[in-house]
């Protein structure tokens, strides 16, 4: 059951071009759904359309099937956690908890309660008194999440909730966020740049770029069938490799060679379906080799790609290359711990591990023509 | 070593002497206040008094209203401050939160207004409360300075200095425009507020062209006025008693700011520093 | 239609009353929608009609009386440009304006420059620099009226404490407001004193403003303390000084306590400046359209210095 829907949304700011336009978007009653996308993408106008904080220019919005365009931002059943988190300053931490429920006319002991329940739920007990400036960014961002709790809303929004936070407290909230939404089992929605957020928490990510849905599907799917260049772009870290095929065509007919060889050498364009017009692979789905010694290593329907080391970053569980070869730069995730040398080196791919797409970067499927035999 | 320590004392002494610059007028008010009259116009004179001649006050007390001109004086200063804060907060909340046509263009002609000094329109203003028949009134003398351009402007920019985010979290949080004006906006613009209070409130009591030209008897009249009729009333050089009267209009004023001496300094000197 | 007019009558309070029920949540909405938009205009306009009628329309009103003959008693005469006239060809006013211009002039240049020097000597954060600091601000909040009658007490011919000074360093007495050679200047040194304290706090935390690295690239670059001053210091805090100047000049043309009480302009017209001109002919001569003329040009005057002011910020001056 679809929870919220936007159906037929623009946005338009009075000067400049229109940030969204035509917008159909659904949200799942219960899922964890992460808007994720660069700056300037949409997904926070987006979000504050769905709050109420910001006007819709044309279109529906539609919370539990009911029009709420003409509903005040209070009155929509959600709660909300800001960027900065928007907490008031001259109140302590439980009037600020409490603020809402006051406007509401909750009555005191019921407040009370509620206080005590959620401030046990995440940890704020011993701060209760204490004016947010008295506070570490994890505990303010915790005062965010209670604020957001105690008012028992249908749909929690957030809006980049952790990026004011450092990289290990991040990592930690994340997790915390995770068990939380299990715990509450209510709508999530929650809006990040960061593709590691979306991965690590999202039930349903929907990618945007430029005011339009480019991908949306669960964290595997978004991984294993990106449906076009951005969305293999965007997500992993480093990002999908991506090569025009035209360029290796082009090469290939010139040097009479390919740099991208099994047994015999092949043009990529022979594997591929015959419009594609861009290759991808992941990092983490190639390998590196040194010329000569391990060519022989090679399986039967392995290619490789030409190239020279230009960085290497040690990170412990993996090496992380950088290789420049004729066609552009491509990143190798490496498990093999004892690193290459730098200088000349193999990219070894499966052909398996490639993904086409074609003239307008949309991902072609192609089950029998990816396997080279 | 000894450079440093002849720097050292070349130092001391010019702090000492600027001291004294600025000190030394208000330590002769006070000492003249204490002084007989024949102490006072001694030639050369005494730096201190052996017997502090407190009937002096007692005497520039009498010789003017001057209880019923103190309460005239805090009448005109509270009046002022509380007419300003019921225009001011307002009208500051609206510039710095609202998109409203023509805004720009009221904000530019309430900038103007700062530039206009009330020694350039005491005339037409005194013919306007005259034509009213509201010459004496403490009206003409609250009136006019009811709001405040600056007050405006400073707490326009505190106002502007809250972030967006926190409104909008006050508006899910089911707050109304007022609520959120009165619990959020005004609780964090506070310091703002208490600097304004004390800046106007100063600028009110200490204030002597006003009440002198709007008003004609001592109804109304408030203490820097009593204070200047001392000068007047009194026969030949009677300095000491002119001190003593000045020495009561200027204490309450420099133990505030011994108290307040921050938020003084920022309220008056906040429009430089912007 | 025509028909049963009856018919009609009903059917309208029908869907009168059914539209009324309908339509009740828009209503409410477009009421909501209104008052939302009005809102600002009813926050501004206590402030504004407040400064309207007390600022705005004085000014007009009196560039309105500049242009008639009137005393109070009888009705208005209008005299068109007559009082300009008679004031340009009236010897006395050139006096008061060059004494304003003069008074003008050296109280802004001094309580300026002096309060640079201050500045530069206080800026560093020490507790003794903050208490002279402080020491320095108090006259500037402390009432006119009582800085004017302490002077005029220091400035007493015959009792007076700078008299006893001079006399300690074997000089002459001075007249000090007596003279017509000294009175202005006595003015202008009290108005240094009393404004160069809110001068130097300005300047101070416009120079502390002043990025460190600034200074820092300087002293790599081998840059006196001089040249650092002249082309950093100077240079960076030029807005201020522009405001700060600005602010003076208004400040000094609005004079009037010191004169009033000091020296009622005199001796022999040496100090009298355009505010207490305008508050003699309005209130002692009851010569209203003469005086109006006066604010009229104490106005242009303001004016003039606050274009010139916004003209030159907005190219001449060096931005943070």
């Amino acid at each position: 059951m679809n929870k919220i829907e936007l159906v037929n949304i623009a946005k338009a700011y009075e000067k400049g071009t229109p940030v969204i336009e035509h917008l159909n978007l659904n949200i799942k009653e219960g899922s964890f759904t992460v808007l994720v996308g660069p700056s300037g993408c949409g997904k926070s106008t987006i979000l504050r359309i769905i709050a109420g904080l910001e006007k819709e220019t044309s279109g529906d919005v539609l919370i539990e099937g009911k029009n709420v365009s003409d509903i005040a931002p209070g009155d929509r059943q959600i709660a909300m956690v800001f960027q900065n988190y928007a907490l008031y300053p001259t109140m302590t931490v439980r009037e600020n908890i409490e603020f809402g429920l006051k406007n509401i006319k909750m009555p005191k002991a019921e407040r009370q309660a509620k206080i005590a329940e959620i401030s046990k739920l995440v940890d704020l007990e011993p701060y209760l008194s204490r004016k947010p400036h008295q506070l570490s960014g994890g505990q303010r961002q915790r005062v965010a999440l209670a604020r957001a709790i105690v008012k028992n809303p249908s749909v929690f929004l957030m809006d980049e909730p952790l990026s004011n936070l450092d990289a290990k407290l991040r990592s930690q909230i994340r997790t915390d966020l995770i068990e939380l939404y299990r715990k509450l089992k209510t709508t999530f929605v929650y809006v990040t740049h960061d593709q590691v957020e979306a991965m690590s928490m999202a039930t349903d990510i929907i990618l945007l770029d430029k005011g339009k849905i480019q991908h949306r599907g669960s964290p595997a799917d978004i991984y294993e069938n990106p449906s076009n260049v951005f969305t293999a772009r965007f997500i992993g870290s480093p990002p999908m490799n991506i090569l025009s095929v035209e360029a290796i065509d082009l090469e290939d007919r010139m040097d009479k060679e390919s740099d991208l060889i099994g047994k015999e050498p092949i043009s990529i364009s022979s594997i591929g379906p015959h419009h594609a017009r861009y290759v991808g692979f992941r990092p983490e789905h190639s390998r590196i080799a040194k010329r000569c010694p391990e060519m022989n290593d090679l399986s039967i329907n392995e290619l490789f790609l030409e190239g020279i080391v230009q960085s290497r970053e040690m990170l412990g569980d993996h090496v992380l290359y950088k290789v420049k070869t004729k066609y552009g730069e491509v990143y190798v995730k490496s498990f093999q711990l004892n690193m290459v040398d730098y200088g000349a080196c193999h990219v070894v791919l499966n052909p398996k591990d490639l993904m086409f797409f074609d003239g307008n970067q949309n991902r072609i499927e192609t089950d029998e023509e990816r396997c080279y035999t | 070593m000894a450079k440093k320590t002849l720097k050292k004392i070349m130092k001391l002494v010019v702090n000492t002497l600027i001291a004294a610059i600025f000190i030394m007028p208000f330590y002769w008010m006070f000492l003249t206040s204490l002084k007989t009259l024949v102490e006072a116009i001694k030639v050369p004179p005494n730096f201190w008094v052996t017997v502090p001649q407190w009937i002096n006050y007692a005497t520039a007390f009498k010789a003017i209203p001057f209880l019923s001109m103190l309460k005239n004086s805090i009448i005109v200063a509270t009046g002022i401050m509380i007419c300003q804060f019921i225009t001011v907060i307002p009208a500051a909340y609206a510039f710095a939160r609202f998109q409203f046509k023509g805004k720009h263009l009221i904000f530019g002609i309430m900038l103007a207004t700062m530039m206009i000094p009330p020694q350039l329109i005491f005339l037409p203003v005194f013919l306007m409360f005259s034509k009213w028949g509201l010459i004496n009134s403490y009206a003409s003398l609250i009136l006019p300075f009811a709001s405040s351009a600056f007050g405006i402007f400073m707490l326009r920019q505190t106002f502007m200095q809250v972030p967006e985010e926190l409104l909008e979290a006050a508006r899910l949080d089911h707050a109304s425009e007022f609520k959120i004006l009165w619990r959020i906006m005004l609780p964090i613009a506070r310091p703002t507020v208490v600097t304004l209070v004390l800046f106007s409130f100063i600028t009110a009591w200490n204030d002597y062209f006003w009440p002198f030209v709007l008003t004609t008897n001592n109804d109304v009249r408030t203490l820097p006025v009593g204070i200047a009729s001392l000068f007047n009333s009194s026969s030949g050089v009677n300095y000491q008693i002119v001190m003593a009267g000045n020495v009561m209009l200027v204490a309450p004023v420099l133990i505030a700011f011994f108290f307040a001496q921050k938020q003084i300094i920022k309220g008056f000197t906040y429009m430089g520093e912007k | 239609m025509m028909k049963s007019k009856e018919g009609a009558v009903v059917l309208e309070q029908q869907t009168g009353m059914g539209l009324r029920r309908v339509s009740f949540d828009q209503i409410k909405c477009k009421v909501r929608q209104y008052f939302k938009q009005l809102m600002p205009y009813g926050m501004v306009l206590p402030a504004m009609a407040i400064l309207g009628l007390f600022v705005l329309y004085p000014i007009f009103y009196m560039i309105y009386l500049s242009f008639f003959k009137w005393n109070l008693i009888g009705s208005k005469a209008f005299v068109g440009l007559h009082n300009f006239i008679r004031l340009f060809s009236d010897k006395a006013f050139w006096e008061v304006l060059g004494n304003s211009f003069q008074y003008m002039f050296f109280t802004v240049f001094f309580a300026i420059v002096l309060a640079i020097i201050l500045a530069v000597y206080l800026k560093r954060e020490t507790k003794a620099n903050k208490l002279l600091q402080s020491i320095l601000f108090t006259p500037h909040i402390v009432s006119l009226i009582s800085i004017t009658f302490v002077w005029m007490w220091l400035m007493d011919s015959n009792y007076g404490f700078l008299n006893y000074l001079l006399s300690i360093l074997g000089l002459p007495a001075m007249g000090w407001l007596t003279d017509s050679n000294t009175a202005l200047y006595s003015l202008i040194l009290i108005s240094v004193w009393k404004s160069i304290g809110y001068n130097t706090l300005i300047l101070i935390s416009a120079m502390q403003a002043v990025p460190k690295y600034l200074y820092e690239a300087a002293s790599l670059d081998n840059a006196t303390k001089w040249t650092s001053f002249f082309k950093i210091t100077l240079p960076m805090i030029s807005p201020t000084l522009f405001f700060l100047t600005l602010m003076n000049m208004i400040a000094a043309f609005k004079v009037f306590e010191p004169v009033k009480i000091m020296t009622q302009g005199g001796p022999m017209n040496a100090t009298n400046t355009l505010v207490y001109d305008i508050y003699q002919y309005g209130f002692t001569f009851y010569k209203i359209g003469y005086a109006s003329a006066l604010g009229v040009v104490l106005m242009i005057i303001i004016g003039i210095c606050t274009i010139l002011y916004f003209a030159g910020l907005s190219h001449r001056v060096h931005y943070r």
